[in-house]
This record gives structure tokens, sequence and C-alpha cells, in this order.
């Protein structure tokens, strides 16, 4: 049912994070999106949070593990379109997620992606071969 | 006898006749002009006296005509001068039954007795004979005075020589009774009219006095006048009202002469109405003005005089002072109506609270009325009205009932909420004082009163409410003034931060900072601190956020204005920066910047213009 949330954009995992998801539903969409990189060989993976307007632990939760999980299929992840509210309460809490890239929406995010493709692939030496498991994938 | 003999005979008898008459003649004569007793014996006895009488004596004889006489009494008394006899003196009384000549005399003869020798005379009784010897009397004559064969009196005469009677004597002695009869009645008749008016008139004056007592003695003033209006009379507080000295100075006048002549007409209309009709007017509450220049109020009442035969002579008013009577009770009025009338608008409601029954009463309906029950319809028990209070302020009412209790010095003043019968909550200011206790202190009663201070209530709230708003307002205005946003190239903003920084002010530049990337589409946030002038730890942990939150919503912050004296103050706090770019100045940090976003500055020409 996640389905419609992720979209394959070129070598971009377009992933639209649902209002309100329940502790099952994170596991689920977390599951669904590692299934997509498997499935388009998907070198970033990008988070819209611009539905989500509250963060609770499961929200943090899920960036963590998530990003956790993608790098560890070789991708990256990229976070866009998150609400000042969000992020002030992000702030608060200390989740200032230093690993991960953050954007300011979709345009930024594709510049991004490209940018990274006529780096090599990679800005690292992680992505390269992600790049490669992707492509091997 | 020769004719010359008789003929001397008939012309001395014609000649006695004449003296006789003429002697009668005089007698009559002065005792038509005689009026008081003495006048009396004094014309009955000139003729005894010039026959040598020593003393004569008039006796009234005190009795009832139609019963047997008893007392005599001496009302006159005539005595030759230089000779007194101690036992004829006036006023003496005698009994008549203890003198027998006098009795029979009475009682058997109407002529004179005439007493020759009183020493041997038959006709006296011994009594009589030993008081004609202690007197000295020798002869004596008794004269009574008659008037249609009742005894009125008797005449005496006495003769302290022997004395024979001539006939021209005895003849004018039996004369006298019917002589004297008339004006010895008369004088009778007068005596005992002024003896009855005499009695009477003590009697009256002393009812009189009695009555002038009570009129003036009452606190009524009492008044009569006649049909015209004229006072007739009146009592001593009705003339002090009218300014006179005296009662007797009121008769004559009419109210229009008094200082109350305003209300004359008034007056004399209630008068006429009472005479007129015949009957009373009672408790009229009318004005009077007084003499003293006061206004007093009178409840006067009016009833009708009479005289002997019931005609309407007139009226009889009395009236009592009022003033303070009518002025208590305005003020007591006046001061209820205050109350009623502050305690209404002042929507206070009170309560009585018996401690003993543990009711409470509510002596007048504005309680219930308040709490918008109609009356009755509130339980008054102490259980039922303590249920209507707001479970969140009955432990505070509870306790500052307790602390009044304890200590009566400790006011009862409480706010709180009572359920109205709709339901909804009311705000009241609760008062009450213990107003009796028993012997042990123990309360008994208190009252109380319920302020209905809802809308006071409602209104501090708003009037919080407005002036947080305006705070908030002007917070706001200040906020903007002190986070201005510059953009000053594509994807570059500006935020100069001009002052201390606080918590609230750190949250205004992390908002304003978020919504000037989303704004300006940043991929780049120049901080400013320049103007900030102290960079504490605080300041930097705000900073810290900042950059944070711009991170994550996709943009790098640069901060500029790094002074030698902040870029101590950092590293001896021991501060950790290196996460993102800080440079000394606002130049050096525009150039990185353009950096970031592809752009290079590159100077054309010499910089001199051309």
């Amino acid at each position: 049912m996640y389905f419609t949330n992720i979209q394959k954009l070129e070598n971009l995992l377009l992933v639209a994070v649902p209002q309100d998801l329940m502790d099952d539903e994170v596991i689920q969409l977390r599951r669904e999106v590692l299934q997509a990189i498997r499935q388009y060989g998907s070198q970033v993976v990008l988070l819209d949070f611009s539905r989500v307007d509250i963060c609770d632990s499961f929200f943090g939760r899920f960036i963590y593990s998530t990003s956790k999980m993608v790098e560890l299929m070789g991708a990256k992840v990229i976070i866009a379109g998150l609400q000042d509210i969000v992020i002030e309460t992000m702030v608060e809490l200390g989740m200032t997620l230093p690993d991960v890239d953050a954007v300011l929406d979709l345009d930024d995010a594709l510049a991004l992606t490209r940018s990274l493709s006529q780096n090599g692939g990679a800005p690292t030496e992680d992505s390269a071969e992600i790049e490669t498991l992707t492509l091997e994938g | 006898m020769t004719v010359a003999s008789d003929i001397e005979d008939r012309l001395a008898r014609v000649e006695a006749d004449l003296d006789r008459v003429s002697v009668l003649l005089n007698i009559s004569l002065a005792l038509n002009s005689a009026r008081t007793d003495d006048e009396i014996l004094s014309a009955l006895s000139q003729y005894g006296i010039k026959h040598g009488a020593a003393s004569a004596a008039l006796l009234y004889i005190d009795s009832n005509p139609n019963d047997e006489p008893e007392w005599a009494q001496i009302v006159a008394i005539w005595q030759r001068p230089g000779r007194v006899s101690p036992s004829i003196s006036l006023g003496m009384r005698f009994y008549l039954p203890d003198f027998s000549f006098y009795r029979n005399w009475l009682t058997n003869s109407k002529n004179a007795q005439l007493v020759s020798n009183v020493a041997n005379d038959p006709q006296l009784d011994e009594n009589t004979r030993q008081l004609y010897l202690m007197a000295g009397v020798k002869t004596t004559a008794a004269i009574p005075l008659t008037r249609n064969e009742q005894w009125l009196g008797l005449l005496t005469f006495s003769w302290d020589e022997l004395h024979t009677f001539s006939n021209q004597e005895v003849a004018i002695y039996n004369s006298l009774p019917a002589l004297a009869g008339p004006s010895v009645e008369n004088r009778r008749l007068l005596l005992n009219m002024e003896h009855i008016i005499s009695e009477k008139t003590a009697e009256l004056t002393e009812s009189r006095q009695m009555l002038e007592t009570i009129l003036d003695t009452i606190p009524l003033g009492v008044f009569w006048k006649d049909r015209d209006g004229h006072f007739l009379g009146c009592n001593q507080l009705v003339a002090r009202d009218a300014g006179l000295q005296s009662p007797t100075e009121i008769i004559g006048k009419t109210d229009e002469d008094f200082a109350w002549r305003d209300y004359a007409a008034q007056y004399r209309a209630d008068d006429l109405s009472v005479i007129e009709s015949g009957q009373p007017r009672l408790n009229i509450e009318e004005l009077l003005a007084s003499a003293d220049g006061s206004r007093v109020w009178l409840r006067t009442s009016k009833i009708p005089l009479r005289d002997a035969s019931g005609a309407i002579i007139g009226v009889l008013g009395m009236y009592e002072d009022i003033t303070a009577q009518k002025e208590a009770k305005s003020r007591l009025f006046d001061s209820q109506q205050r109350l009623e009338l502050a305690v209404r608008s002042a929507n206070i409601g009170l309560w009585d609270w018996d401690f003993r029954t543990d009711r409470v009463e509510f002596h007048n309906q504005d309680l219930p009325r308040m709490l918008g029950y109609e009356p009755g319809e509130l339980t008054n028990t102490r259980e039922a009205f303590t249920e209507l209070i707001h479970p969140d302020d009955l432990q505070m009412m509870l306790a500052a009932l307790q602390a009044h209790i304890a200590d009566p010095s400790v006011p009862y003043n409480t706010e709180g909420r009572i359920r109205m019968k709709d339901g909804s909550w009311k705000w009241v200011l609760g008062s009450g004082v213990i107003v009796e206790r028993d012997a042990d202190g123990q309360p008994l009663r208190m009252i109380g009163t319920y302020q209905d201070i809802d809308q006071q209530k409602r209104f501090a709230e708003e009037r919080e409410r407005l002036q947080q708003e305006i705070i908030e307002a002007q917070r706001q205005a200040l906020a903007e003034l002190s986070t201005p946003i510059i953009p000053i190239m594509d994807r570059i903003i500006v935020l100069p931060l001009v002052g201390g920084i606080d918590t609230q002010r750190a949250r205004d530049i992390m908002r304003a900072v978020l919504e000037g990337i989303t704004r300006y589409r940043a991929k780049i946030v120049i901080l400013d601190i320049t103007g900030v002038p102290v960079v504490d730890s605080g300041v930097a942990d705000h900073l810290n956020r900042t950059i944070q939150a711009a991170r994550l919503k996709g943009a790098q912050t640069i901060v500029t204005g790094i002074t030698d004296a902040v870029a101590e103050t950092i590293v001896d706090l021991g501060i950790d920066w290196h996460t993102f770019e800080t440079l000394r100045d606002l130049q050096s940090g525009l150039v990185m910047a353009l950096d970031r976003v592809g752009y290079r500055l590159q100077q054309v020409g010499n910089g001199n213009g051309k």
C-alpha cells in the first residue's frame, strides 16, 4: 500500500513519507524502501518529509535506521522538505542527523543527485562502491 | 271718766298707735335696705335697744323647715358698749332640745315670749335660766321670726336690769315676727345659696384645676374653637407652640394670627368638616409651623364640641408631635432603602447560616436570583449549598471559613465559583462574619454576602489576554526588526544580528532563518554577529542550534564577524564551532558564499574606473 509513496526518478528513489506513521508502518515503509533500492538499483534515496508536520520518536528512529540501512546497501540518503516546525523540534531534541545531507526541496535534491553522478558516481569512496554495487545489482 | 279725759285717752291711744306704726315703719324701711345679718339685727333691734336692752342676738335656726328645729346659731350680735358678756358670742350654737324654754316657745307660741324676771319666771327651764343668770341677764325677750308659719330665726333682747314691758313694747315685739319674716327668709335663702355656691365653687375650682393640670401635663396639645374658628381655649403646650405666655391669651384669636397661618386654610377645612358632619376626624398627619420657626409634624384628632343641649358649638382638637417618630421612621426607611439599593445594585446576595439547624436563610431573594433560581427553589441547607461550590474552590473556601471560626480577627473573604442553575459557573466574592457564639466560643450563627464578581473576573481575564496580545504583537514587531533577512544574491541571505541573544530571540532567529531559506531558496546563510556584544556559551549554543536547523533545511551557514575577543572566548569556553565555517568579517563571508554557490568575484579594470 506504500508503493504509491515510492517513485523511481532516474537513479533517484523518491520516497514521500506519509503523515502519522505508526510503529509497524515505519517498518513496512523501510522494508519497501530497501526492496525498491534492490529492485531499481537506486543510488540516492530522497526522503520527502513535506507532508510530515509532527516530529516524534518514531520519526527520528525511522530516519536514523533507514539512512543506516540504505548506506549499508551502498546508496545515499538525502532528506528534503522538512517543515520549520519539525526542524525546531528536531533541534530541540538534538536530532540533528549530522551524517545525512539535507536539501530544501526536490529541485535541489535532483541537482545534488546530478552533481554526485558527474563527480564520478559519488563524492566518496563509499558511494562509488555503492554505485558499483548498485550497477551490479 | 270725763269726756276730756276720754278724748285724752283716745288721743293718747292714737298717738301710741301712730308711734307704734312709725316705729314699725322705720323697722320695715331699715329691714328693706338690710343686706347682712348685722343690718337685719340693727334694723330689728333699734326699738328694743331704745328700751334699755343690754344686748341683742340674732339666731338662725339651722334646721330643715319641715322638721323640728334642733340647732340655733348666733349670726349677729349687738352689745351695749362697755358690756361684754362672755356667754354670748358670734357663732355660738345651741342644741334646742337642751333648752326647753326655746323649744316650747318654738313649738307652741308664735308670739314674743317676754320674761320680766329671769330669776323666778316659771316659763324658763333650768338650763336657760342658768345661761341667763351667768350672763347677768335679769329680763329677756325672745321674738320668733317666721314666714308662712315656718320658723326661720329668733331675735332675743336681754336687760341687765329688771325691765317692765310696756303695752306699746309688747305690741311692737309681737309685730316683729311678721315684719321680719320676708327679710330673714331672704337672708337665710341667700346664706344657703352662698353656702351651696361656695361648696360648688370649691368643687368646680378643684375639678377645673385638676383638668388644667391634666391638660398642661399630658404630652398633647389641646385646643378648642367656636364654629367661626375663634379659639376658646387651649393648654400650655399649644400656648407654647403659638408663642404665647399663657393659654388665656389665645382666646378670641384664629389660626390666621399664628406662625402656622400658612396651614390655616387646611385646619379650617378640617374643623368645618367636623363641625358640619358631627363626626370626629382622627389621626390627621399634618405640618405645623411653631412660633420658634421650626416645622413639626403633628398627628391631630378633632372632635365636635357640643353644648348641654347637644348642639355643636365648635371643635375640640388635640395633637401629638410626631416629628421625631416621623424622622426616625424616615431615617430607618431611608437607610433600609439605601442598603437595599446598594445590595441590589452591587449584585450582593445575603445569607444567614444557623449552625444549630445547619440551615441557610436568604433574607432577600438576590442570592438565589443571582444564581438563576426562582425564589424558594434553592434548598436552604448548608449541604445543598456546599454542593454548589466548584470542587476546585471548595477546599480553599472551607479553609478560609475555618480560619475565621478559629480566630474572629481573620476576616472571611474568599473568591470562588458557584454553580448556577444552568450548570455554568459564576465567580463570587464571599464575605461573612460570625455574629453569635455559644459560651464555649463555638459559632452559632454567621451572616454574610456573596457578591457577583463574575463580570469583574471576566473583565480581568479579558484584560490580561489583551495585554498578552499587545505584548506579543510588540514582541513580534521587535523580532522582525531584530531579525532582518537580507537576500544579497541568488540563494544567499545575510542575517546581521544586533544586540543580545536570549532564548526567545534565539528562537525568533531560528524561525527567521528557516523562513528566509524557504522564501529565498537560500543555500547559504550568512550570520553576521558583529553587532552581538557578548558571545558566551549560551549565545554560542543558540547559534549552534540555528545552524543545525538551517542545515536540516538544506542550507549551509557561515558565521561572520568573529572578533579577536570572540575568538578568545570561544576557545576559552571550549566551544566546538568546527562543524561550520567561521570568518572574521562579512566581506570574506560573502566571497566564500559566492564561491559555494558557483560564482567568483572578479575585478574588472583597475578599480579606479577606467
